[in-house]
């Protein structure tokens, strides 16, 4: 009563509120983001893999700041990184397991009780309908002990291989390109590459948005000449020195044309193609058709854009080719990323600093999903296929090569259609929200109402898929666990506990191990295991030799700025590019000279949907917003869903800047949307942000996938713009 | 290689980990080189920034519009520097487009303070809260802050915040403290692209470069201020081609109702005076008899306690009312310490007066001559009507800032005035009409007073509809952003108040006109029924005036961010 007039008559400014003091580490700082101590650890948004220091103090991170040290990021951090401590203390997370009753109302239930109900459900089903009927839907987010750890759980604790992670809605298709021409996934570049290419070419890729650390390091290129293919004028468009407006999907077309150009002029690296690749004459006989004035046609470029970027290309000594999911969620995804690697190939960009073929990963550790996860191959880039692989594991892990999976299960988009099928009855979703990420949330939530058991582990609840489970197991997340992360140039980062997690929650490591030991199989699968370090020693072993060697990662090497695999005793600092030998994981040893052709798109554009939808991302947030919406500033910089339209499709369509628009496919409607007019959007498309539940992209997406990868094509489909006037 | 361009060099910062003054290759901002410009006696116009402090360097933000990558990273890490709360941020991004698709252009721009030389919210503060500090950064002191408010109101970037849970303003402060021990501030630690650079440079660079250094596309002038921020801008940039792509979004200002009564209310005492003044100097002529002096005599104190009330209630918007008694202490150039003054010495004069008046007439109003105490009187209400014009003047004066263009104007002045001009009379005339009422008498000639004063008001009140009516849709055309903004305010989403303001313009108008026709026999209470009506009317016409005034008044600021512009203008629309 007495604070609150002292408030009212102006007696009380929060002084002490609003302090500031001495931080031995940071400086003059705000009081209140001065902690008891700061703890080094890795970023646990995205895959450039930023290294920070967490504020400690009373079991809360209370700041956080970029590592100076860390090679990567030298200090700085994006808006989100900058946040990461506030979603920790967010109300919606998860403190404890939660089971739905028969009113259909989510309570509270024991740890015992709650592994009592999955392993057994799980058992009665696998026993009436196979092990097989049990599904499991991981993610990137993961720490990658916790993807070997789970990797083993499911396919031999649980007897499954229907496993896969959100990671095939996001670079699947780069693994599979990488396969397909090396022999092996592995993105071949670095960072550093950015900063020392003579020129960059971005295709499909908006790293102002979406990774904009690695900023860092383009701004350092002293003769930065970047070219930026996109439908869209990005932020990173609009730094670019040349930029390729082209028609979706036609970026195949774009590429085979400048490797029509390149063979045509003669600026084939012969002794390269030579020495270390396969296929190029089929390669010349194909690209022959792609003439200027065709691939001109083709893309909607002009000639002379063609030839500005054909020129760069050939002109550079190093050129670093990145890309992300403009190229990746596609039905021709995989093989849009071998041409990629063919052109970089024959112009000899590979195995250099700052010339590579790079797929700019999604998570923070999509890559250690790639490495260890036990999903889309065997752990540390064996396959499934191969025998010699499968006993190798079995003989290092003592166990029965029997019951070795020998070939991978269903993918993703799979698993969604045998749960429709009536193939698949139980479903374990970890940290991934597929009731916003998934495309047709229509199908998908009729394939999810079909499913005897959803058990839905996350660090968030409620997020909109935890709504609908059966069971909720809480986890732990960033800065509450201990582990590592893999970034997108192979480097291994540690990932460090400051806190513990909240409630009852626990590490995703942790709940596997006890799922071990109700499944029997603790000894069996993890023998002696006590922590991460553990599985992490056990995961140097089995890759010893391998591509992605970690061998020679030690503690401290992960903790100093992280190390690039390999990492071994050839390489005992880590290794920049890969294949700087020419030698690649192909049974012959030579890179594969692959092409294509550009299909049609997936979803033509008809009278009644005129106009193709673009999706993507916003710097402020992550993915489904689970995390970044319990972030206020984040959430004020960008509160809500919008739709970019060009201001002649506005016009066309009756559209004005205050307006309010309703999206609409064939597949469903989304109403009271904010609209944008602006000129960065071609007239025959709209853009939307896919980050938000409430405005769910997704209603309207098509499910259509690369046949290879599995992965989505978010980026096209039909869709109609309508003025909406809210009932009134 | 310069360091500015460097931003590992801002990495090092953090290696520091005492705040003793760091080596000399650890200073982070960049030391431009002291050119022989410094030995030289700086020219410093007389303006604010130089008020007590003879430096002859400045430390400045120099921002590169070429390297910033739009990604907000300043932004959330100066919230974390100074552990601000979400709705005040000390830092913003904004966006800039021209050109068609595929030639578009985009860029942004990241602003803190601008450290103006000539610092608006400095010369506005009406307690002194603001000061140079030796680096030539405008500093707030929150302790001396009253949290008025009016700094928000004169600066053109819209820089200074109100923190509502502090009921104070605050605002950037570049960090000084850190760049006292060698470190970078914040924001330009945080940006991965090298856009936020420091620089201390001679003064007298600023002072001549200022004219093109702080020009940004769609920015206010850099004349306005003369800030001391560089901003560079991409090569081959016509910052003329681009607009902030906020533009469209413009949210309604708060209305500050105790401002708009205290406003009307001081306006309605001088008007009033003015018509006692009036009557009381011609007296002799009108008749020297009668109700006249128990008008004046008690007309004038009623006018007192409105007067004083208003001035009163006017504290409570302050942050701090308790502190309200401060606000005078700047009267050498902050224009609402002069408004306290004036008006403050306006509602003394008209004490006194309205105390002679009471004292030499309300008691024995009959048989005293109107001579009596004749100088001294009218001495006394010359100094009130004085007075009242100087307050008032302030008080309109206060309104005519540079950032807020749509009350830049000597418009605003006279609006302040004829407010006073249309409310004085009719509260004149009601005041005869309860007179009347409380005698026996219904004399004519008062009739012909009430009606030339009514005829008065009408004037006034038709002039001030017309010269609304014209400006609001000569502006709908305006070049000047915050002027068609403001236009479009009125005309569409505030066509209902303002279409009631003008029904409210025509009935006050018509009572006017027809609800006073002389004649011989009046009927009194008639006569106080329509005065009260007219008062009403006028009132509710001036003070619907006066709130349109406060709420579409469309400040200058920087370029926005597009979406949280759009999503707080229409849901505040929609609501």
């Amino acid at each position: 009563m007495i604070a609150k007039l002292k408030t009212m008559l102006g007696l009380d400014i929060k002084e002490k509120e609003y302090a500031y003091d001495i931080d031995p580490e940071i400086g003059y700082l705000s009081e209140k983001k001065i902690p008891d101590k700061w703890v080094k650890t890795t970023c646990g948004y995205c895959s450039v893999g930023c290294g920070m220091i967490a504020g400690v103090k009373d079991n809360k991170i209370i700041s956080v700041r970029g590592d100076y040290d860390h090679p990567v990021n030298q200090g700085n951090l994006c808006p989100k990184g900058l946040s990461e401590h506030e979603p920790l203390t967010s109300p919606n997370r998860a403190i404890t397991p939660l089971i739905k009753d028969e009113n259909g109302n989510h309570k509270p239930i024991s740890w015992d009780g709650a592994y009592e109900h999955m392993t057994r459900k799980v058992a009665e089903l696998q026993y009436k309908y196979g092990n097989d009927c049990f599904s499991v839907l991981s993610t990137g987010q993961l720490l990658t002990e916790e993807f070997y750890t789970l990797g083993k759980l499911v396919q031999l604790g649980f007897g499954t291989n229907n496993y896969d992670g959100n990671t095939t809605l996001c670079m699947s298709s780069a693994v599979v390109g990488y396969k397909q021409s090396f022999g092996s996934d592995g993105p071949p570049g670095s960072y550093k590459g950015l900063e020392e290419a003579d020129c960059i070419f971005l295709i499909g890729a908006n790293i102002a948005d979406n990774h904009p650390i690695l900023w860092n390091h383009v701004y350092k290129n002293k003769n930065l000449n970047l070219i930026v293919c996109d439908p869209r004028k990005t932020k990173t468009a609009m730094l670019a020195k040349t930029y390729l407006p082209i028609k979706p999907r036609s970026d195949i077309d774009l590429l085979n044309g400048l490797i029509h150009l390149v063979i045509r002029h003669n600026y084939v690296d012969k002794a390269y193609v030579e020495n270390h690749t396969e296929g190029f004459d089929q390669l010349a006989q194909h690209a022959e058709k792609y003439t200027p004035s065709f691939v001109s046609e083709k893309t909607g470029l002009p000639v002379e854009l063609i030839m500005e970027t054909f020129e760069s290309i050939v002109n550079s000594k190093n050129t670093f080719f990145a890309w992300t999911m403009g190229v990746n969620h596609s039905t021709q995804g995989s093989d849009t990323v071998s041409l990629i690697n063919t052109l970089a190939l024959i112009t000899g960009n590979i195995g250099r600093t700052g010339a590579a073929p790079m797929s700019i990963t999604g998570q923070c550790n999509a890559m250690g999903s790639r490495e260890f996860s036990f999903s889309s191959s065997l752990p540390a880039y064996r396959k499934f296929e191969n025998e010699q692989d499968r006993l190798d594991l079995a003989n290092f892990w003592n166990i029965d090569p029997n019951i070795m999976p020998t070939k991978r299960g269903y993918n993703y988009p799979q698993i969604i259609d045998a749960i429709l099928e009536g193939k698949l009855k139980a479903l374990w979703v970890i940290a991934t929200n597929p009731i916003v990420s998934f495309p047709d949330q229509n199908r998908l939530k009729e394939a999810f109402s079909k499913l005897d058991l959803l058990v839905v582990q996350d660090a968030f609840h409620p997020t909109p898929t935890g709504e609908i489970a059966d069971l909720i197991l809480p986890a732990a997340t960033w800065g509450e666990k201990q582990g590592s992360y893999t970034n997108s140039e192979r480097r291994v980062s540690v990932a460090n506990k400051a806190i513990d997690p909240p409630g009852l929650a626990k590490s995703d490591f942790e709940i596997f191990q006890d799922l071990s030991l109700w499944l029997g199989k603790k000894e069996m699968l993890y023998p002696g295991w006590t922590s991460t370090d553990d599985a992490f020693e056990e995961m140097r072993k089995i890759s010893k030799g391998r591509l992605c060697d970690y061998s020679g990662i030690t503690k401290e090497k992960k903790a100093n700025g992280g190390v690039q695999w390999p990492c071994n005793d050839k390489y005992p600092d880590g290794c920049d590019s890969l294949y700087s030998d020419g030698i690649f994981q192909t049974e012959s040893g030579k890179a594969k000279l692959l092409f294509t052709e550009s299909e049609p798109l997936p979803e033509s554009t008809s009278n009644s949907f005129r106009l193709i939808l673009n999706t993507g991302r916003t710097v402020e947030h992550w993915h489904t917003r689970t995390k970044t919406g319990n972030v206020e500033l984040l959430n004020k910089l960008s509160p809500e869903a919008w739709v970019e339209v060009n201001p002649r499709t506005a016009k066309h369509n009756g559209i004005r800047q205050q307006d309010k628009v309703s999206l609409i496919s064939p597949r469903g409607r989304i109403d009271d949307i904010l609209v944008r007019i602006t000129e960065t959007i071609h007239p025959d498309h709209v853009f939307m942000p896919f980050h938000f539940a409430e405005k769910c992209i997704n209603k309207l997406t098509f499910p259509a996938f690369d046949p290879k990868s599995g992965e989505p094509n978010y980026k096209q489909c039909a869709v109609r713009i309508e003025r909406y006037d809210p009932p009134s | 290689m310069d360091s500015t361009n460097n931003p590992a060099m801002n990495c090092l910062t953090n290696k520091l980990t005492t705040l003793g003054s760091p080596p000399e290759n650890k200073k982070l901002y960049s030391i431009t080189k002291p050119s022989d410009k410094k030995n030289k006696p700086v020219e410093k116009p007389d303006i604010v920034g130089f008020r007590t402090d003879n430096r002859d360097m400045q430390t400045r933000f120099h921002f590169r519009m070429d390297l910033c990558v739009g990604c907000h990273a300043c932004e959330v890490a100066c919230g974390e520097q100074n552990g601000l709360p979400v709705d005040t941020q000390w830092r913003r991004v904004g966006e800039i487009q021209t050109g068609t698709f595929p030639d578009t252009k985009s860029y942004f721009l990241s602003s803190g303070c601008n450290h103006c030389l000539d610092a608006a919210c400095m010369k506005g503060c009406p307690v002194d809260a603001y000061q140079v500090n030796h680096r030539g950064i405008v500093e707030h002191l929150d302790d001396t802050c009253i949290g008025c408010g009016y700094c928000t109101w004169n600066c053109p970037y819209s820089v200074p915040v109100l923190q509502t849970d502090r009921k104070i303003v605050t605002k950037c402060d570049m960090c000084t403290h850190r760049l006292d021990a060698g470190l970078d501030p914040a924001c330009v630690q945080a940006c991965p692209a090298g856009a936020i650079q420091i620089e201390h440079v001679p003064l007298q660079e600023i002072i001549d470069t200022y004219q093109t250094d702080g020009v940004g596309p769609d920015m206010p002038s850099p004349d306005i201020t003369m800030p001391s921020t560089k901003i560079t801008l991409p090569k081959d940039m016509k910052p003329e081609d681009f607009e902030k792509v906020d533009r469209g979004f413009v949210k309604p200002e708060e209305p500050h109702t105790p401002l708009i009564i205290m406003t009307i209310l001081t306006q309605l005492g001088f008007g009033g005076f003015c018509a006692i003044f009036l009557v009381d100097l011609f007296r002799t002529h009108i008749n020297p008899s009668l109700y006249m002096g128990d008008i004046l005599g008690w007309l004038s104190p009623t006018l007192m306690v409105i007067i004083g009330g208003s001035l009163n209630a006017s504290t409570l918007h302050l942050g701090r009312p308790i502190f309200a008694f401060r606000a005078i202490k700047n009267w050498r150039t902050s224009w609402l310490s002069r408004e306290i003054i004036g008006l403050t010495l306006f509602a003394k004069a008209g004490l006194a007066y309205s105390a002679f008046l009471l004292l030499t007439e309300g008691l024995d109003m009959i048989t005293l001559e109107a001579s009596q105490g004749n100088l001294i009187r009218i001495s006394l209400g010359a100094f009130t009507i004085i007075s009242g014009i100087i307050g008032i003047y302030c008080s309109s004066k206060l309104y005519r800032v540079p950032a807020r263009p749509a009350w830049d104007s000597v418009r605003t002045s006279v609006d302040f005035f004829v407010t006073g001009l249309i409310l004085g009379p009719i509260s004149f005339i009601f005041s005869l009409a309860v007179a009347m009422y409380f005698t026996k008498d219904s004399p004519a000639h008062l009739m012909t007073i009430a009606q030339v004063t009514a005829w008065f008001s009408a004037i006034s009140l038709l002039f001030m509809v017309i010269e609304k009516t014209y400006y609001i849709n000569k502006w709908k055309e305006s070049d000047i952003h915050e002027l068609s903004a403001c236009a479009d305010l009125n005309l569409k989403y505030f066509f209902r108040a303002r279409s009631l303001k003008n029904v409210l313009a025509g009935l006050t108008l018509v009572s006017l006109i027809f609800l006073f026709p002389m004649g011989e026999n009046i009927d009194k209470s008639y006569l106080l029924i329509a005065s009260g009506i007219t008062l009403l009317f006028a009132l509710t016409f001036c003070t619907l005036n006066r709130y349109l005034f406060f709420v579409t008044v469309v400040p200058r600021n920087i370029p926005g961010n597009f979406i949280t512009s759009a999503h707080d203008a229409l849901n505040h629309h929609k609501k």
